[in-house]
Formats: structure tokens, C-alpha cells, sequence
């Protein structure tokens, strides 16, 4: 904080400036003040403190700045070393001129001073005070014996006459005030000429007074208050009576006003030059120490002058350089001010327009790549929503890429595909993935641009069918590249295909086996109508048993041709809102009575939604389902038969669905027929068709569900039905309930 | 040149002053003294006494000028000497207040014609000749009888205090001195205050 406010500081035009001016002012201010000595001789210490203080403020700015910029060169700050010559340029340009004038300055200042004295000058001025000194002793003389001759006419006179005496001679003497002192240096008389008003007598000093009692007479010219000089003279007063004590005369003179005005003027001159001669060593220092500050102050100006100057010229240069190395990171946004009309100015103006080329080409390769991203993102997003296995291979038949649906069918655990090898498929721990990659291997090996081919994955229970189409990829410059497989899981259009052909078959053995009953029918009826009568013994009995036999056995084929017809020619369905626990409940309630009374336990949930559906065809997969779990568990006695129906609703990958389970105490399915329960014509009984629960699987799968069949652990047979609910049924259908 | 010198004392002084302004500048900040002699300046006795309800004081002081103002003197350069005399009411809890504060103002100089020490009471105007410096500086330091204040001022249960202070005022000398009085410890003339209780 504080050095980012010094180093503004010593940036600041403003402050420098303020400070430059307030050390020239003072200067020409105390170059140019004479005629307010008082003032600025009150003010000297004061403006010396400022200067000082301003002087040691540049000072500590400049060394800042001269600090900052070694720092700067070390740093190896851009610009530092190219302004580090300009203001060493700049500083000597203004160094070399200031030094010869300063040196010639002194020369000039000590001769010129020098020049002011002159011996002959001096010895006239000592002349004049001599001439003036011998002139004032001449009339001091004079004035010496008058105060005598006073002084004798004073020697008996009374004291009592002395004023009268003093005033009388002091007319005549030209003298401008007698005083006589007694000898008890009390005043006995005291007179006073030329206008001179005292409230006082004057009298001398009182050694003068006892000098003068002993004899020695004092004489001498002093300047009076009003500055004209005058003559006082001191002599003794002796009585012709030796008893009385001596006493003084105390006598001054004027001089006159021109004599006392010259002298005057003589004392001045002399004493202006003794006192300029006296000054003269410190007068020719002071001014060498004033022309020594003056320069000092421009070499100060210069220097900070330097650093400014080659600071705001190499601004540009500095933003032009950190702007490069901005480019250099890749940090195309940062564009320099403009700095005027200069080549500094055109080539930062160059440097932006190469900027922003720069960035509308980076801008423009940005979208590109983000345009194939997206692209990528969506043929990955098509992928992983497709059913069909989308596996590429690099060159060493190693996987690049696989979507979900490749992982799906393939049953590829947690870690996937990625980087199988699939060359190396005998160290693979998925089953159905090692199948899988054990058949295309041969077809890998191969030169075939194209191939395709159909197998079959083996599962714990399961058997999946697949079809599986090969390309090789090859590129102009690289040649093979890898391979793209393509698989489907086939198990529904084989499951389609077989219900398909099963319907064909029931279709042709309706058509074909109904068409010759009714004539056997009717020719058995007929025969034992016609020959009953006839025959008599054991031949009547014979031909009721082998028409009876005929009847039944043609009776049994229609039932089987009528479930076959059933089972081939479906009805259109009618889908309504419909409530699977209500019509279980109804089915279940018609089991009431009957052998299954009191057999079926219903654990229906509750609130579950309404699915859209047929009716009379759910009522037919329940009574199937319901009847051939009866059927299953036919040796167990009747009171022992257990059917439990659950209704639930379960959330699975294809959306929320209703699950009905159906689990008797039966002795369950035959494991080899669990895959192929709900295939026509399978069953386990012996008077079934086989026809039930493939009727069950094609009517819930009309309804958009699944079934499936299982042997739970804690025994019996376990049939399960799921269905969806009901806002699946317009997505399924694209029809509403 | 040189008759313009003569004939003009300020300009003279002007140049002084810029000289000695930064002869003191360079001098204050290369060193801090030039004159190992220094002066003596302080008061041998002072005090008050109470006559006709006036506080008169008599006071002396001892003066010795170091040989650069006597020099200076003797070459034409004139010497002001200021006393300060004041007397305070004490207080107990606060600073002292001034009842009465007056600054005499004394002029020295050496008149060549006459080679007398001339000492004018700038104050009273009053000027005196000595024949001798040390008659001269005596007289400069002494106040006999000097009417101080009445006692009216003076209120009986206060006390206060009395204090005079002499010094050499350097503002008034010439330019190119003003620079060396800044900095020598010949021209640093000030006395200590003199304290004493006035009632």
C-alpha cells in the first residue's frame, strides 16, 4: 500500500511540479527580496525548513524511482533496460551543459565579487574618517579651552549666583547646556541654550565626574539621540578657598548641521563597506552555494523530467510488449490503447488488428471444434439410444469405442468394453462376450470389406440370438484402420417370426382337421342311431362304445381346433381405462365355489393405477393362468391346492408397470421348458394343448407387458405379468384409453 | 558596481539574504557547528520589588560576545539584542497564564567617527556611547528601576511569577551572517529564562 502510494507519488506530475515550483519561487524570492528584510528575516527559517523539507521529498522520489527501475532491469521488467538508457541519455544531455555553465558561473561570481573592492576606494574612506576625526578634534580643542575659561570665572563664585553666573557665560560660549556639579556631586546650576527643552538635567557618568574632581578633564564627540554629534567636555572647578571641594563643569556643544550631517555620512560609507568587506568570504560562498543549489535543483528536474519522459514513452513499448506475451499464452482479448499519431501509434494500432485476426481466427476454429463436438456428442447420444451394439476396433482389433446398447446385449459387467482386446478373447471373463468375440474373430481375420452373420449367446437361462454385421475401415493415407460392428438382438423378431409361423399352423390344423369333424360326428352319431336297434349283445354294446369313443374323441379335436382358432385369429382389442385389482377380484370370486373354494389368497395392493386394456382379454389370460396353475397342481389334494395372487406396482427401465404374481404350491415347471413355456404347444400335462399360457403371453404382450415364469426357492410355480400403466399406453399405442 | 554598493545598502542586504539562505542550507545540511568558542549570555540577578503600589525590577545580566560577533561588530554589523520580561499567574491544574508580557528591543553597533559602542533602546529611543564593548554590553544587560507593573494587577491571593529572558535576535542580521548565526554556536545567544516569584 505504502509503496504502490510512493511509487504514485513519485509518478505524480501534479506533486513534482508543485514541489519544482515551490523551490524556484523560493529561490527567486529570496534573490528578490531585499527591500522585506524584516519580513524575510522572520520567514528565513521557515522557508529554509520547507526547502529542505521539499528538497529531501524529491530527493527520496527520485531514489525511489531510480530504485524501482534496478529493480526493474533485474526483474528483467519489459522496457526496463531501454528506459534505463533514455534516462541515462537524457540525464547526461542535461548534466554536461549545466556543469560547463556552472563551472564558468563560479569564475564569474568570485571575480565579479572580487571586483567590488578596491584598495584605493578603501584608503580614501579611511582618509575621509581620518580628515573627519582630525576636524572634529580641532573644534573639540576649541571647545575644550572655552569650558576652561568657564570654568575659571566659575572658581569663587557663589552657589547661590551660580545659575546667574552660568547663564551669563553660557550666552556667550555657544555652548547648549552648563551644568555645575558641587563637590557634594549635587547640581548646583543648571543651564540650557538653543531651544533644548530637558525635564532634567544631563550630567556625565560618575566616574567621569570623579576623573575630572581628580584633575584629568574629559573631552569628547558623541552622537547624540537625534543623531547630530556633539562636544562634551568635563573640567574641575577649583575654589581659591582649599576647604571647599572641587567641583565640575559639565559643558556640551553642537556641531554643526552640515559639519554633523558629512560626518555622518562619511561614518556610513565606511562602515557599509567595512561591513561588505567583512561579508565578502560569505557572500562569494553563499552565492557559489546558491548557483551550486540551482543546479542541483535542474539536475533534480532533469533526472525526474528523464524518468518521466522515458516513462511515457516507453508506455507503448511496455504495452506492446506485455500484449505479445498475452498472445504468446494464447490470450487473444487484450487490446492496447491507442498512444497518438506516431510510428509507436501505427504499430500499436497494427498490433490490435493483428489481435483481432487473430482472435476471429481462433474464434472461428473454436466453433468448428465445438460444432464436431456437438456432433460427437450427438451420434454418441444417437448410439447410446439404439437398441443395436455399436462396437470399433483400432488396427490391433482392440476396442475403441462401444455405446450401451453393445454392453447391454452383451452383459459386459462394470468395466465395460473399453480397451478389450478382442484378439485375446479366451482370457475374457463375460461369457456372452467372449462368445461373442470368439465368432467375428474368424471374420476379422478375414479381407472382407463387408461381412455379416447370425449367432447365438448362450446365457444362464437364456439363449440370445444375434445378428452381427462387419465393416472394415480403411483410409486413403493410413490404409486399415480397424473395423465397426453392428449387432442386434434378433430374440424378439425370432420369438415374432416363430409365433408367426405357430399361428400359420393353428390357422391351417383349424381349417384343415374342423372341416372333417362334423361329417365323423355326425356319420358316428348316425351309425349308432341307425345300428344300435340292429345289433343286439355285445355288438350293440361294442358300437355305442366306439361311437361313443368317435364323439368324444371329435368332441376333444374341436375344443383343440377351437383354441387353436382362438389362439390364430385373435379379436381386435377394445382398450379402456381398466382396473387389474377389480377384475381380479372378480375372476378370483368365481373360484369361490367349486373344487378351488377357499384356494386363492389375493394380496392385492392398494391405489394402484388404472392400466389401459381389454377387458374380456385380461379376464381370459387370468382364468388361464389361473386354471393352469390349478391344472398344474392337480395331484395335491383339493383342500391343500394354495394360488396367491399379488398385485404390485414396481418402477423398471421401461416406466412404472403393474405386476401380477401368480404362485401356487404346485410342483412347479420343468426347468428344460422354463425358456419355452409360453411357446405354443408346449405343456406338461397330459390332455393340454399347450395353447394357455402362449394365449396369456401374446394377449399381455398386445397390452404392452411381459411375462415370465420361475421356480421360487420356497417351491411351486411362480407366473409373473407386468403390465404398464396407464400413461405408457399412448406412448405405446399413440391412442388415448 | 562598486559606487552602486555604496550607495545602496539594500541591495547589498539582498544579495545577503540569497546568499546566506543557502549558506545556511548547505551548511545545515553538511554540519552542524563552525565555531568551537561560544558565548556567554545569562543573568547574574534579577528581582522585583514593591514601591508606591508599582512592581519596579532591577536585573543584570552577563554578556560576552564570542570573537565572530565581536568582530562582526567592530566591521560595521549591527547587533539586536531583545528582553523578554513577563510574569505569569500560576495555576495549579493548567498552564500559567500571562498577566504581562512586554519585549525591550536593543540596538548594538561600533561608530567609527567617534570609536564609540553605541547602544539605542529602540523602545525608548534613548541611546547611549560607551568607550569600551564591555561598558556597552553591561548596559545592555542591566534594568535598574524598571516600572514593571502596577499592583493592581496583582491580586493577593494568586501567586505568580516573574521571568526575563535575553537573546540575540538573528532575523536582523545581514544575509550572508544570518546563515552562519543558523548553524555556529558563536552566535547562538540566548539566555536561559530567569524565574523568580513575584509575591
Amino acid at each position: 500500500m505504502v509503496a504502490k502510494l510512493v511509487r504514485r507519488l513519485a509518478n505524480s506530475l501534479l506533486l513534482m511540479g508543485l514541489l519544482f515550483v515551490f523551490l524556484i519561487i523560493t529561490l527567486y524570492f529570496v534573490a528578490n527580496t531585499g527591500e522585506h528584510l524584516d519580513h524575510f528575516g522572520q520567514l528565513y527559517q521557515t522557508l529554509m525548513f520547507g526547502t529542505v523539507v521539499a528538497l529531501v521529498i524529491i530527493g527520496l522520489l527520485i531514489l525511489v524511482s531510480v530504485w524501482r527501475l534496478i529493480s526493474d532491469v533485474r526483474n528483467n521488467v519489459s522496457g526496463s533496460r531501454l528506459t534505463l538508457k533514455l534516462v541515462i541519455v537524457f540525464v547526461a544531455m542535461a548534466l554536461l551543459p549545466m556543469a560547463l555553465v556552472y563551472s564558468f558561473s563560479v569564475r564569474f561570481l568570485n571575480s565579479n565579487i572580487e571586483s567590488w573592492f578596491d584598495v584605493e576606494v578603501e584608503r580614501a574612506l579611511d582618509d575621509a574618517l581620518g580628515l573627519s576625526r582630525d576636524s572634529l578634534n580641532v573644534y573639540m580643542r576649541i571647545r575644550q579651552k572655552t569650558t576652561l575659561e568657564l570654568s575659571n570665572r566659575l572658581a569663587d563664585v557663589p552657589a547661590e549666583l551660580a545659575v546667574l553666573v552660568l547663564n551669563e557665560l553660557g550666552s556667550d560660549s555657544e555652548a547648549s547646556e552648563l551644568t555645575l556639579i558641587g563637590a557634594d556631586n549635587r547640581v548646583i546650576a543648571s543651564t540650557a541654550f538653543l531651544d533644548t527643552v530637558t525635564v532634567a538635567p544631563s550630567r556625565p557618568a560618575d566616574d567621569i565626574i570623579a576623573r575630572a574632581r581628580g584633575g584629568s578633564a574629559y573631552l569628547s564627540t558623541d552622537p547624540s539621540n537625534d543623531g547630530e554629534l556633539q562636544v562634551r567636555s568635563v573640567v574641575p572647578v577649583f575654589s581659591s578657598d582649599p576647604l571647599e571641594g572641587v567641583s565640575v563643569l559639565y559643558a556640551t556643544y553642537p556641531i554643526a548641521s552640515s559639519s554633523s550631517e558629512l560626518a555622518a555620512n562619511v561614518q556610513q560609507s565606511f562602515r557599509n563597506y567595512r561591513q561588505l568587506a567583512y561579508l565578502r568570504e560569505p557572500l562569494k560562498q553563499s552565492s557559489v552555494a546558491t548557483l551550486t543549489l540551482a543546479m542541483f535543483l535542474c539536475l533534480m528536474m532533469a533526472v525526474w523530467v528523464a524518468f518521466y519522459a522515458a516513462r511515457r514513452l516507453m508506455v507503448p513499448v511496455h504495452n506492446l510488449v506485455d500484449g505479445t506475451r498475452m498472445v504468446a499464452t494464447g490470450d487473444y482479448t487484450s487490446r492496447l490503447s491507442s498512444s497518438g499519431s506516431d510510428e509507436l501509434g501505427d504499430l500499436v494500432d497494427s498490433f490490435n488488428a493483428m489481435t483481432d485476426q487473430l482472435e476471429r481466427a481462433r474464434a472461428s476454429a473454436a466453433s468448428s471444434q465445438e460444432q464436431a463436438e456437438r456432433q460427437r456428442a450427438y451420434l454418441e447420444l444417437v448410439l447410446s439410444r439404439i437398441s443395436s451394439g455399436v462396437i470399433t476396433l483400432d488396427q490391433q482389433h482392440r476396442i475403441r469405442t462401444c455405446n450401451i446398447g453393445a454392453a447391454t446385449i452383451l452383459q459386459a459387467g462394470d468395466e465395460g468394453l473399453e480397451a478389450l482386446d478382442c484378439s485375446d478373447y479366451r482370457q475374457m471373463e463375460e461369457s456372452r462376450t467372449q462368445q461373442f468375440f470368439a465368432a467375428i474373430d474368424p471374420l476379422l481375420k478375414t479381407d472382407r470389406a463387408e461381412w455379416s452373420t447370425e449367432l447365438e449367446l448362450s446365457g444362464e437361462s437364456s439363449i440370445t440370438p444375434l445378428i452381427c454385421r462387419g465393416a472394415s475401415m480403411r483410409d486413403e493415407q493410413r490404409g486399415y484402420t480397424g473395423h465397426v460392428l453392428v449387432f442386434d438382438d434378433i430374440s424378439d423378431v425370432v420369438e415374432a417370426q416363430r409365433n408367426a409361423a405357430w399361428s400359420e399352423v393353428a390357422r391351417r390344423l383349424a381349417h384343415e382337421i374342423k372341416n372333417p369333424l362334423t361329417p365323423i360326428q355326425l356319420s358316428a352319431e348316425r351309425l349308432q342311431r341307425k345300428y344300435a336297434g340292429k345289433l343286439h349283445g355285445d355288438d350293440a354294446v361294442t358300437l355305442q362304445k366306439l361311437t361313443g369313443t368317435i364323439v368324444t374323441q371329435v368332441g376333444a379335436m374341436k375344443s383343440m381346433v377351437k383354441a387353436f382358432a382362438e389362439y390364430a385369429n385373435a379379436p381386435s382389442m377394445e382398450f379402456r381405462r381398466t382396473s387389474l385389482n377389480e377384475l381380479i377380484s372378480e375372476i378370483s370370486y368365481l373360484y369361490l365355489e367349486g373344487d378351488e373354494q377357499n384356494c386363492i389368497t389375493l394380496e392385492l395392493a392398494e391405489d394402484i393405477p388404472a392400466i389401459a386394456g381389454d377387458a374380456n382379454r385380461i379376464r381370459q389370460v387370468l382364468h388361464n393362468v389361473i386354471k393352469n396353475a390349478f391344472e398344474a397342481a392337480s395331484d395335491i389334494p383339493r383342500t391343500s391346492r394354495r394360488l396367491t395372487i399379488a398385485t404390485a406396482l414396481v418402477h423398471t427401465d421401461n416406466g412404472e408397470q403393474i405386476e401380477m404374481r401368480f404362485q401356487d404350491n404346485g410342483p412347479g415347471f420343468p426347468q428344460d421348458l422354463l425358456d419355452r413355456l409360453f411357446e405354443p404347444y408346449v405343456t406338461t400335462k397330459k390332455k393340454g394343448t399347450g395353447i394357455g399360457l402362449a394365449i396369456v403371453k401374446k394377449i399381455i404382450e398386445e397390452h404392452g407387458g411381459s411375462v415370465r415364469a420361475s421356480n421360487p426357492p420356497e417351491g411351486g410355480g411362480l407366473v409373473a405379468l407386468w403390465i404398464p400403466v396407464l400413461p405408457n399406453y399412448a406412448t405405446l399405442h399413440g391412442d388415448a384409453a | 558596481m562598486t559606487l552602486r554598493i555604496f550607495s545602496s545598502p539594500q541591495w547589498t542586504q539582498s544579495r545577503g539574504v540569497s546568499a546566506s539562505f543557502v549558506s545556511a542550507l548547505i551548511l545545515a545540511l553538511l554540519v552542524a557547528s563552525t565555531s568551537l568558542q561560544s558565548a556567554v549570555l545569562r543573568f547574574e540577578s534579577a528581582g522585583t520589588y514593591l514601591v508606591d503600589d508599582m512592581y519596579y525590577l532591577d536585573c543584570f545580566a552577563l554578556i560576552e560576545l564570542a570573537d565572530a560577533p565581536a568582530n562582526a561588530l567592530v566591521n560595521g554589523v549591527e547587533l539586536n539584542f531583545v528582553v523578554e520580561l513577563a510574569v505569569h499567574r500560576n495555576r495549579r491544574w493548567w498552564i500559567d497564564t500571562p498577566v504581562y508580557e512586554r519585549r525591550l528591543r536593543y540596538r548594538l553597533f561600533y561608530y567609527d567617527l567617534t570609536r564609540h559602542f553605541r547602544v539605542v533602546e529602540v523602545h525608548t529611543g534613548n541611546t547611549t556611547n560607551y568607550r569600551s564593548l564591555d561598558q556597552a554590553l553591561r548596559h545592555l544587560g542591566s534594568l535598574s528601576r524598571y516600572p514593571l507593573l502596577p499592583a493592581a494587577r496583582i491580586k493577593r491571593h494568586k501567586r505568580y511569577t516573574a521571568s526575563v529572558r535575553i537573546g540575540l535576535d538573528r532575523t536582523r542580521l545581514p544575509g550572508p551572517l544570518m546563515a552562519q548565526a543558523l548553524v555556529s554556536r558563536a552566535w547562538q545567544m540566548e539566555s536561559e529564562v530567569f524565574k523568580w516569584s513575584l509575591n
